[in-house]
């Protein structure tokens, strides 16, 4: 949402909340817990150029002092209620002298009786490691038909600042997803429109134009796209999709395909292409490159027999990945990576590291939208060794889409904890040993914020800078009648799922 | 006639056009009150005023915006039919108030003031008949005329001083009230320019006319990502597609009425006008036209079965079924969404199994669950519907849906709540809790749920928790048909009378009579010797129709009576179809026989109506 208003209340909030305080003298009673605090940022790995990680205290007590040691000083804050709000400024002078080391925290409440009770102290460790600058995601209702204000919006980690790249409200309404940028770079992405003003707006050499990828000769427009580091080569799958609605909660909505193919969009040529490998009868998903764009990772389940499904179908996607010479357009043979039934599940959102080394995925017991999936966790495959391992950073709730940073230290995931209703992006730091730190949830501004914030994070993903093309620039893009493409003819396959009909 | 004409006396005038305004303004608030009943809207629109930041920025992005957040904090007092009455027409009075002063600058013509007092209340009494209206005209409207009342003092200033206060003036209208609004503003301004001859003030009257034309294409271009209606001409907020509406052509006159008497005020003021001393005559003859006007409008505007539709689903949501079936009998109209409610109304006061084919049931399933085709005007009576049979994961799902569009409606968070409590997701419950306390209005709701979750209450007065936990399902399965999903709810527990009533009731409707049958007499829930009315009628249409009957149905005890009334209807229906429906209409109206050869869906091919999703800017 656009902060037009209000800067003032944020300068003053900001220098009130840096004013210093010390910790009263006294008996101190010891408390052999660390202190509740919202959102746990206890003890974690954050990078030096993250915003002010602002909590609120949530426990009992009168009077709350903090006390930050970082790089050899003290600073003392003092709240009545608990609330944590850090200076952006004084943050950002922390972050630059703590690079490699740790800032403490020590929490001192004094309670009703006016005892002080100090709890254990806490931690944050300074990365060298920097995070991407921006993050783009979609903001959504809980609703699963029905829409009404929603949009793509880009964050700047370093600070607060949230800009729409574009909201419903300038298209007609439109629904829009599957924003996909070309390894991170804020110049070369795509957002998918539909129902109103539809197609596939893409910026591409500065040059907003939407196009049409549906074609006689696939199933649907394409989604789930994936950039080829080229940047002018996109990965997308055609979809026919549904959703069924669970009646005994926890569980919610289940969200399947009937059928699905892979297409290659070539912005340049405006062609849409394909692959007998890619167009089988069973059901090719959710395409992702290889860093360097010599692989198509993907899923892949088995043809469906029953459709609708059944309330405890079994669709498992197995992990596959097909090499592609970009240079002659030719692509080799589908080599399956993990098959569904050796590893008990069903893979979905395959994300190679930009190292190459790894892929992360998302594991569940069946299907690939595994955002309302309780059982969704994260898993590492070491690409050298073929070793699976699950990351240690998933919870009880849905762990699923998840986008690498360009550097490859930090990894954003989605993730429904504590309560498994509303998607929120954690970030976690990743080594090269193949080893995650602690997520914490992106922090806000307002550190109550998520405690009434009623919409979800969709799809985050890492941006190297800013989206500098204007939402006016987009819808103006978006208003207009989309360019159809046209299917690659010397392709002897069509998109059309299942069938793998020769073209007539 | 010289009674009138001769009296010369400015106080008497005075007074008399005092008298005219107040009776037409008492007259407002006591028709408001008790006729047109603002809580009704309320219900209708359920508008939220939150003063948090997220709110608040989303009014921020588009022109006209402020102005309706402005708009809610009033609206919410809608809630309370009385303050909410008084509340509207006070803004209305002070509208007035202002332009009547603004205009008293340039005229004091009792003709034209009297207009500009009795226009805004006349026309504001015939726009808000509509339900859908959208309150924030009227608050910007007066926005609108107290920033055109602050120019009066701005003016004072040197010339060119107070151009650039007015020109940032005319700015802030054109964001706070939205386009239509700045026009009139700048139109108030522009006329003295452009009357003038002064060479000047005919360059501040260019400069107007180039903001005119300049801001809203600037907006548009480069400031917010509006629409070009948004920009341009729009003066209907963003609102989801269930509250917008076709637009009352009366509603114009709201924009034309004041540009039209400043016009006439400075023709008259151009002629050197003497304070003239209006005749008592014509004070009364421009009350009688606006009284006239009053009448024809409130008989044009007042859509007496939008109103009745609405007052039924009002009282549906309160469950004040007894209110439904008195509202009900009055409706002329077939409509879904009324036939929906009184079988619920039915159900409720025992009478599903003897009354509901009394009344017509033109659209047989479609009426009695309302979950297709999806749309919001659906969501939240269907999520009621599922809550109410025990079905809360299926409610949930309608009634996020309805968040959707109206994320901060009280009722649909309200709704959502309870729930989640029913499905003990109490940590998601809160949420929404912390959410709806943001609105003053709910924060004893808000308590009182609080307590309960925190087990300081052990029951709740508006919902009982227990009750909806044990017919709750407790295999998962994916929803699907009304039947289905009743079939379920029914196996799941021999208690759940609702889904039992609805399921038997969905079998008669869709003329299923041997599902019907077999439900019978396998559900040990019914005596087969002591059935209901409608049940017994469907029976004997069974037997009628069926060359074998399963054999326990043989058990079944039909009235004599009822058998006698078969025969009779029987014999009827050798005749003229045509003829026949007439003569049975007289004997047989409250009878499953006349729903199930006549009035089925399947025999009249009645369908929901669908409409095209959304009408393009």
């Amino acid at each position: 949402m656009i902060k037009y208003i209000f800067p003032l209340y944020i300068l003053l909030a900001g220098a009130f909340l840096s004013s210093c305080s010390h910790i009263p003298g006294g008996t101190v009673n010891e408390v052999k817990s660390l202190p509740a605090i919202y959102p746990d940022y206890t003890n974690i790995v954050i990078p030096n150029n993250i915003a002010p990680l602002n909590f609120i205290i949530k426990e009992p007590g009168n009077d709350y002092y903090v006390q930050i040691k970082h790089a050899n000083e003290l600073t003392y804050l003092h709240s009545k209620d608990g609330m944590i709000q850090l200076s952006l400024t004084k943050w950002k002078k922390w972050l630059k002298k703590n690079i490699n080391d740790t800032i403490y925290y020590q929490i001192y409440i004094k309670d009703s009786q006016g005892k002080l009770n100090r709890y254990q102290q806490f931690y944050q460790f300074v990365s060298s490691d920097s995070i991407d600058p921006y993050m783009a995601y979609r903001l959504i209702n809980t609703g699963y038909v029905l829409w009404e204000k929603l949009g793509i919006y880009q964050r700047c980690l370093e600070n607060f600042t949230e800009k729409p790249i574009i909201e419903s409200s300038s298209v007609d309404k439109a629904c829009m997803n599957c924003h996909s940028f070309s390894a991170q770079n804020p110049n070369t992405m795509m957002i998918h429109t539909r129902q109103y003003n539809s197609g596939t707006t893409i910026l591409y050499n500065h040059h907003l134009t939407k196009f049409n990828t549906k074609t006689d000769h696939t199933l649907s427009a394409g989604v789930y796209p994936s950039w080829n580091p080229n940047g002018y080569l996109l990965a997308m799958s055609t979809n026919i999709i549904g959703q069924q609605f669970h009646a005994l909660l926890p569980k919610r909505i289940n969200v399947t395909d009937a059928a699905s193919d892979i297409i290659l969009y070539n912005v340049k040529t405006n062609t849409v292409t394909t692959c007998p490998q890619l167009c089988t009868p069973w059901r090719e998903n959710l395409p992702a490159w290889s860093p360097d764009g010599k692989y198509l990772y993907y899923i892949s389940a088995p043809k469906r027999l029953i459709d609708p499904p059944m309330i405890d179908a079994n669709e498992p996607y197995s992990l596959l990945r097909i090499s592609y010479d970009v240079n002659t357009n030719s692509w080799g043979k589908a080599d399956t990576l993990i098959r569904a039934g050796d590893i008990n599940g069903s893979v979905t959102f395959a994300k190679p590291s930009p190292d190459g080394k790894y892929v992360v995925f998302t594991l569940t017991h069946s299907g690939y939208f595994t955002i309302h999936y309780k059982d969704a966790d994260l898993y590492l495959l070491n690409l050298e060794t073929k070793e699976i391992t699950k990351a240690d950073i998933n919870s009880d709730c849905v762990d699923s889409y998840h986008s690498w940073s360009h550097n490859g230290h930090w990894m954003v995931l989605s993730s429904k904890r504590p309560n498994n209703l509303f998607t929120r992006p954690w970030f976690t730091h990743f080594s090269a040993n193949g080893t995650f730190t602690k997520p914490f949830v992106l922090p806000q501004e307002e550190p109550d914020f998520y405690t009434s914030f009623l919409m979800n994070y969709n799809i985050p993903e890492f941006i190297t800078g800013e989206v500098k093309t204007t939402p006016m620039e987009w819808r103006d893009a978006i208003k207009v009648p989309a360019v159809p493409v046209m299917f690659d003819t010397s392709v002897d396959v069509d998109a059309l799922t299942g069938a793998t009909a020769a073209k007539k | 006639m010289a009674f009138f004409t001769i009296n010369s006396d400015r106080m008497l005038n005075k007074w008399m056009n005092a008298f005219i305004v107040g009776l037409f303004y008492v007259f407002a608030f006591l028709y408001v009150a008790l006729q047109l009943d603002v809580s009704l809207f309320y219900f209708v629109q359920q508008p939220a005023f939150l003063t948090d930041h997220t709110f608040i920025s989303e009014f921020t992005t588009y022109p006209g915006g402020i102005g309706q957040y402005l708009s809610l904090f009033f609206e919410q007092f809608f809630m309370f039919p009385k303050w909410g009455a008084f509340i509207a027409v006070i803004l209305v009075f002070l509208t007035a108030f202002f332009s009547v002063s603004y205009l008293k600058k340039i005229t004091t013509r009792p003709l034209i003031l009297l207009t500009a007092w009795l226009l805004p209340v006349v026309i504001s009494l015939m726009v808000w008949h509509n339900l859908k209206y959208a309150f924030s005209i009227n608050t910007q409207l007066l926005i609108t005329f107290i920033a055109l009342y602050a120019t009066i003092f701005i003016k004072k200033l040197k010339p060119v001083f107070a151009f650039m206060v007015l020109f940032v003036l005319a700015v802030a209208v054109y964001f706070v009230c939205g386009p239509l609004f700045f026009y009139i503003f700048v139109l108030a301004l522009l006329i003295p320019y452009l009357l003038s001859k002064e060479k000047q003030q005919l360059i501040f009257a260019a400069g107007f006319i180039l903001l005119v034309v300049l801001l809203p294409f600037i907006t548009h271009r480069f400031i917010q990502p509006i629409s070009v209606s948004q920009a341009w001409y729009s003066f209907i907020p963003n609102r989801p597609l269930f509250l917008t509406n076709k637009t009352p052509w009366i509603i114009y006159f709201i924009f034309i009425y004041f540009p039209v008497l400043l016009i006439a005020s400075y023709l008259f003021a151009s002629k050197k006008e003497k304070e003239k001393k209006n005749s008592l005559l014509q004070t009364i003859m421009v009350a009688i036209i606006f009284a006239g006007l009053l009448f024809f409008g409130i008989k044009t505007f007042n859509n007496k079965d939008e109103r009745l539709v609405m007052q039924i689903a009002q009282a549906a949501q309160k469950e004040d079924w007894k209110k439904v079936l008195q509202l009900a009998r009055k409706t002329v109209k077939y409509d879904r969404m009324v036939n929906f409610y009184l079988n619920q109304a039915f159900y409720y006061t025992n009478q599903m199994t003897s009354n509901l084919f009394a009344f017509g049931q033109y659209l047989g399933i479609d009426g009695l669950v309302v979950d297709y085709p999806l749309a919001g005007e659906i969501c939240m009576p269907s999520s009621y519907l599922y809550a109410r049979l025990g079905l809360t994961g299926n409610a949930l799902r309608f009634a996020y849906e309805t968040q959707t569009l109206l994320p901060n409606s009280p009722f649909v968070l309200m709704q959502i709540i309870d729930c989640l409590i029913v499905e003990h997701e109490y940590a998601n419950a809160r949420y929404f809790l912390n959410q709806l306390n943001k609105n003053w209005l709910y924060r004893s709701f808000v308590a009182d749920r609080v307590a309960f979750i925190e087990g300081k209450l052990s029951s709740l007065k508006t919902l009982d928790v227990e009750k909806l936990r044990s017919y709750n399902v407790t295999t998962d399965f994916y929803t699907a048909s009304p039947e289905f999903n009743l079939l379920q709810l029914a196996k799941h527990n021999p208690n759940n009378r609702m889904a039992k009533e609805y399921l038997i009731t969905l079998y008669l409707m869709k003329n299923d009579l041997v599902s019907f049958i077999n439900y019978l007499v396998n559900d040990s829930y019914l005596n087969l010797t002591n059935l209901p009315k409608t049940y017994q009628e469907a029976v004997l249409v069974y037997w009628a129709m069926t060359k074998e009957p399963i054999e326990k149905s043989k058990h079944i005890k039909i009235d004599d009576t009822i058998r006698k009334r078969f025969n009779d209807f029987s014999k009827q229906m050798g005749k003229d179809k045509k003829e026949a429906y007439r003569i049975l209409c007289e004997d047989f109206i409250d009878t499953y026989w006349l729903y199930f050869a006549f009035d089925n869906p399947m025999v009249t091919k009645n369908a929901v109506k669908t409409r095209q999703v959304l009408p393009k800017n």
